[in-house]
């Protein structure tokens, strides 16, 4: 991808006024998360059961001790799914803010500096970028080892690449902007610039591809574990879950409905968050008319309005690489 | 224009170098040892193992090792497969055309469910049809595709008992392939559809938005000609850009989709070279997924400017 | 409005599924084999496996994995065979005598040719012997035979330095000894013997689909009664999910599989599930040089702390067999119930540990996370049942490829390691890796509690009689559970076996997970 291409883009969809009011789509993603990360928290302390630890009949239905029954070592099924949205939800948060950390520095020096560093780094990017991530996350996992931190390091590491080239982009754009000539002028630092004046208008697609990431490594972590290679036993894990107890689907077909309703649920929360704040951020300006005929507009709505997402880079495209 | 595909290809060819480096050494540091699958856990010889590690030339240098490997990549030999007999050339070749298949086939089932979503939805903006389409994208979004699949199989099992899994008598009839096929990649084609109804709706929406359509609009244009003959256009530039780089992820990207149908894809290959430490195959395959996504990469990269006139100004 | 569809659309999802687990309960079950009609010829038989062969093939020398052997055991023949209770019969050779404490003599069958038309004598196996000696797989089993010569055209007289209680059920055993044809294998490429198979089996391997099937078409020149079937095809299906899958909507006739609750519930679909010998033990080594376990008392408490038939009820779901060394489904296996410490006594491995000083000692198990799900409950339940005792059970999920440098080049592992082991021609080959010098399971030498042990282990090696070894095999069973030198939780089968006995006839899997009951199956027309 050129970054001339990517230049067109940013500069089509243009600079927008920012809205102070969060949506719908913000406030679900957000109530989801929080009320997932409250449920961890108090499963931290006080869980209703031992999620290694046989507490009832195996293989059964829902119940007054076992809120979402048990599996087939008769452990509580809703501990354990308390404990894998924990697992998930730290995976997924760790390794995001990780590959924005990573790759967001990248990004920037390589946009700011240019050149032939420039160079090198986004051919290393485009190198990393050309697998899709399932395949680089299985082989490094290989390498550095299975469990969750190894886990959030491999993931970090696929979805920098992706960071630093949105990252990149607008840095680009905005190097030659008047202000920022206006502080190298008047001899402030090539660090200071970078985090004073470009860091601040960059946040735009740093949150949104944080969030978009967020939802993908739910769904790779889930496949990892599925295939084996992820969240490793006993550790409660959703993915893996689905895997051991296909088997038992037509005894108890529980078991693996609630662990891929857990995985749906965080998913989409982080995408609804990630859609939030892009309406937030960069709302979008109304279409000319609309084909339904009808003229009535509620002007309230215009508060709310969607943009498109930013150039298509490894950000929102590799949902795919996770089939 | 010609500055522009040389500068092109010769990044391409660098980013499969280091590509290249990146999967050999990654590969080597994995902990575990190719070998493993000859031994006998009941009955072990460490001696004849390392005269097989020797045979193999798995003790020499890494250096050694990278160069002769990639000398015979370049003459299009990626040496012999460790834990399965025949050349890991051969077994790309039966693989490799059943995943760009099934790589195809999705991405022609989310391109024929997408984009038509993505403009019911930008044309019937903040109508209930939009937002059907945009719940619709985004269940699917986080929607685990195994899941599904897992899900869908145990229905057909239990009820209409249809040939849905097992390639094998497949495997030298192209039509019965293809209804094999399909179930997998309507699967991840409903995931693609999502993907692409939500770029088709934002940049059709941001055209629809733009100046040269209020004009229009005001000179008289019907809302179907508008859209058809002006918006549409302008809105699916970037869109192709986007079918591009999710079919290139495609190939080699399903491996649980085939794990889940059996399919003896490039992914599954890889998880088998994964699981046994066979370096000759993981290298191969890792190699290869890469090439197809620099090659379509590099297509779309020279088609864009053919297509897109803003761009066609600034290439370098 | 967003959550709120993605809420209709779960409760849908949510509903579909539990309709379909409302209907799945009320399966079909048609039960056992439907009673045979008469036997005709044709028809290509689909059998459905788990597993493909790795390296080496499907190379009878070389390859030792048990995807391969199942492949050999019906396109190749060994001198003997055995039956499911242990009498030894006839196959390429027809009479067998032991001379003397050290020669064997056996007399071979002179209407045998290879698939490719040469004929079998004395010569070929002599040379499959003299190959596998000489570096092949299971060469371990000839370690005291000296030589072996043809001394007639079809006769052939073995050799040892010194009496040899294993060669017997070696040479019986149907996947240990194949036999291969001086010229046609001796003259087939390496590609073509991992490929092909070349021997004097009822069926011959034609074609082998990487990653899809591997075909076997019947062998004209078999010397046993003319095979039915035209054909039979292994389809591979790495997921098990996805081979129950395959069965239910009809794609195999047959399956295998290794997880016995998805073997059950095609079962409940209507086919029939052949009895299943636990051969396989889910054998734990130890490594008693440092950690908790050098103490023989807490070793003893780990062992008494366990209830090995919960694991099989619950972990394994029935699936399974209390066991020792040899493994329960070996033909003339002792029932290890009886064997020391075998029974569940906590308050006892309670004071045992207070005797060692070790009251809470904590253990690490690691085991392969990666393969074998359907053993992992046994793992999380041991977990569980050790807790009671004030053990504590710390469980490793290691990749396969991180455990194998273990039995290819001998690393050491901590405390505890479960690798899965593969059913052997003859008892002590169970315990030798790890009593004897050199076996890469062993970290006893030196340890006076594993002594009496490995002396047993190499008098049965010696022994002189079928009843000699017996007793000794005997001896150093209750002995190896009395010092606790292995663990050995439960032993499963190496496959169970699922066939449609509407369409599959005349067949019965045998405790060899040898299929030889396809030599004389039929298919219904």
């Amino acid at each position: 991808m050129t970054v001339t291409r990517e230049i067109a883009m940013v500069k089509a969809a243009g600079a927008r006024p920012r809205r102070a009011k969060f949506g719908p789509s913000f406030w679900s993603g957000a109530g989801i998360l929080a009320f997932i990360l409250v449920l961890a928290g108090w499963m931290s302390f006080w869980p209703p059961h031992d999620p290694f630890v046989a507490a009832g009949t195996p293989l059964a239905g829902p119940s007054a001790s076992n809120l979402l029954g048990t599996d087939n070592l008769a452990r509580d099924t809703f501990t354990r799914l308390a404990f894998a949205a924990r697992t998930s939800l730290f995976i997924s948060g760790a390794g995001a803010l990780l590959g924005a950390v990573v790759g967001t520095t990248f990004g920037l020096i390589a946009g700011y500096v240019g050149g032939w560093v420039d160079a090198v780094i986004m051919r290393i990017v485009d190198a990393m970028l050309a697998l899709p991530a399932i395949l680089v996350a299985l082989v490094v996992g290989v390498v550095i080892g299975n469990g969750p931190l190894p886990l959030i390091f491999a993931l970090g590491l696929v979805f920098a690449p992706g960071f630093a080239r949105v990252m990149r982009a607008p840095v680009i754009a905005m190097r030659e902007r008047d202000f920022v000539l206006a502080a190298k002028l008047s001899g402030v630092r090539g660090s200071r610039v970078v985090v004073e004046h470009l860091l601040p208008n960059v946040l735009t697609p740093l949150f949104v591809q944080f969030a978009s990431v967020a939802s993908q490594i739910v769904l790779i972590e889930a496949a990892l574990s599925y295939l084996g290679q992820g969240v490793q036993a006993p550790e409660p894990s959703a993915g893996r879950m689905i895997s051991e107890f296909t088997r038992f689907m037509q005894i108890q077909p529980l078991l693996i409905i609630l662990p891929s309703l857990v995985i749906i649920l965080l998913s989409a929360a982080w995408n609804l968050l990630a859609d939030g704040l892009q309406d937030w951020l960069a709302p979008r300006r109304e279409p000319a008319f609309s084909l339904t005929g009808v003229k009535k507009r509620r002007s309230s709505r215009k508060t709310s309005v969607r943009t498109e997402e930013t150039a298509p880079t490894r950000n929102t495209d590799t949902e795919e690489s996770q089939q | 224009m010609a500055r522009y595909i040389l500068t092109r290809i010769l990044s391409s060819l660098f980013v499969l170098f280091v590509l290249s480096v990146l999967v050999f050494s990654m590969v080597r540091i994995i902990p575990g040892d190719p070998l493993a699958a000859f031994a006998d856990p009941a009955n072990p010889d460490p001696a004849a193992l390392d005269a097989l590690r020797t045979k193999l030339g798995l003790d020499r240098p890494w250096i050694t090792q990278y160069f002769v490997w990639l000398f015979g990549v370049l003459r299009g030999d990626f040496g012999a497969a460790i834990t399965v007999p025949g050349s890991v050339s051969s077994l790309l070749a039966a693989r490799l055309p059943i995943s760009l298949m099934l790589a195809v086939m999705a991405t022609v089932f989310g391109v024929v469910m997408g984009i038509p979503a993505g403009i019911l939805a930008a044309t019937r903006w903040r109508k209930p049809s939009d937002n059907i389409v945009r719940g619709a994208s985004f269940v699917l979004l986080a929607t685990p595709p195994f899941v599904l699949g897992t899900v869908l199989i145990l229905i057909n099992s239990l009820t209409l008992k249809l040939p849905l899994v097992g390639f094998a008598g497949a495997a030298n009839d192209p039509l019965r392939a293809i209804g094999v096929l399909i179930l997998p990649s309507l699967l991840i084609g409903l995931v693609l559809a999502a993907i692409i109804a939500r770029y088709t709706r934002g940049t059709l929406l941001d055209t629809l938005g733009q100046d040269f359509v209020r004009t229009a609009r005001a000179k008289g244009a019907s809302p179907g000609r508008l859209v058809g003959r002006h918006a549409l256009r302008n809105a699916l530039i970037p869109v192709t850009t986007v079918i591009g780089i999710e079919l290139a992820a495609l190939v080699g990207g399903t491996v649980v989709i085939e794990a889940v149908f059996a399919i003896p894809g490039v992914g599954s290959l890889l998880l088998t070279g994964i699981r046994s430490s066979d370096y000759p195959i993981i290298q191969a395959t890792v190699l290869l997924i890469g090439a197809v996504y620099v090659l379509i990469n590099f297509i779309v990269d020279l088609i864009y400017p053919l297509i897109d006139p803003r761009v066609r100004v600034h290439t370098r | 409005m967003n959550k709120r569809f993605l809420t209709g659309v779960a409760s849908a999802a949510v509903a579909v599924l539990v309709l379909t687990g409302c209907t799945s309960g009320t399966g079909d079950a048609a039960g056992p084999a439907e009673p045979a009609g008469d036997p005709v010829a044709g028809g290509t038989l689909t059998w459905g496996v788990p597993a493909e062969p790795s390296a080496g093939g499907i190379d009878p020398m070389v390859a030792s994995a048990i995807a391969a052997e199942v492949i050999d055991s019906i396109a190749y023949d060994t001198l003997l065979t055995r039956d499911d209770d242990g009498t030894i019969q006839p196959a390429l050779a027809t009479e067998w005598e032991q001379v003397d404490e050290l020669t064997w003599v056996f007399q071979l069958r002179d209407d045998v040719t290879f698939a490719d038309g040469t004929p079998f004598d004395a010569g070929d196996v002599v040379y499959s012997f003299e190959t596998r000696k000489d570096g092949g797989s299971n060469a371990t089993y000839l370690s005291s035979m000296e030589s072996v010569e043809a001394t007639g055209d079809h006769e052939v007289t073995f050799h040892f330095s010194q009496p040899d209680g294993t060669f017997l059920d070696a040479v019986s055993a149907r996947q240990t000894f194949f036999i291969v044809g001086e010229e046609a294998y001796g003259g087939a490429t390496e590609e073509e013997r991992q490929t092909l198979s070349l021997g004097t089996g009822a069926y011959q391997v034609t074609e082998w689909k990487q990653g899809v099937s591997i075909t076997m078409e019947k062998n004209e020149e078999y010397w046993g009664e003319e095979p039915y079937l035209d054909s039979i095809v292994f389809e591979f299906y790495p997921d098990e999910n996805t081979l129950l899958a395959a069965v239910q909507q009809g794609s195999v006739q047959a399956a295998s599989f290794i997880d016995g609750s998805l073997a059950q519930q095609a079962e409940t679909a209507g086919f029939t599930l052949g009895e299943a010998a636990f051969r396989q033990n889910l054998a734990i080594y130890i490594n008693p040089e440092a950690g908790p376990l050098a103490d023989i008392n807490v070793r003893r408490a780990f062992a008494l702390a366990l209830d090995r038939q919960a694991l099989v009820d619950t972990a394994m779901l029935g699936n399974a067999g209390v066991s020792f060394v040899p493994p329960a489904g070996d033909p003339g296996a002792p029932d290890a119930a009886d064997l020391p410490y075998y029974t569940r006594d906590v308050d006892e491995a309670k004071k045992l540990l207070e005797e060692a000083g070790q009251p809470n000692p904590e253990i690490t198990l690691s085991y392969m996370g990666d393969v074998a799900a359907a053993h992992h409950p046994v793992y999380e339940m041991m977990q569980q049942q050790l807790e009671e005792a004030g053990i504590t059970l710390n469980l490793e999920s290691t990749p396969l490829s991180e455990i194998a440098p273990i039995f290819t080049s001998g690393e050491t592992w901590t405390d505890l390691v479960a690798i899965p082991g593969s059913p052997r021609a003859s008892a002590v080959f169970y315990l030798e890796p790890v009593l004897l010098p050199g076996g890469v399971y062993n970290h006893w030498d030196g340890n006076p509690d594993a002594e009496k042990a490995r002396e047993l282990l190499i008098e049965a090696k010696a022994a002189a009689t079928p009843e000699e070894y017996a007793d000794l095999v005997d001896q150093l069973a209750t002995e190896a559970a009395e010092q606790v030198l292995e663990i050995v939780p439960a032993a499963v089968p190496v496959y169970f076996e699922v066939w449609d006995s509407t369409k599959l006839q005349g067949y019965e899997n045998d405790a060899f997970y040898s299929r030889s009951g396809l030599d004389t199956a039929w298919l219904v027309q």
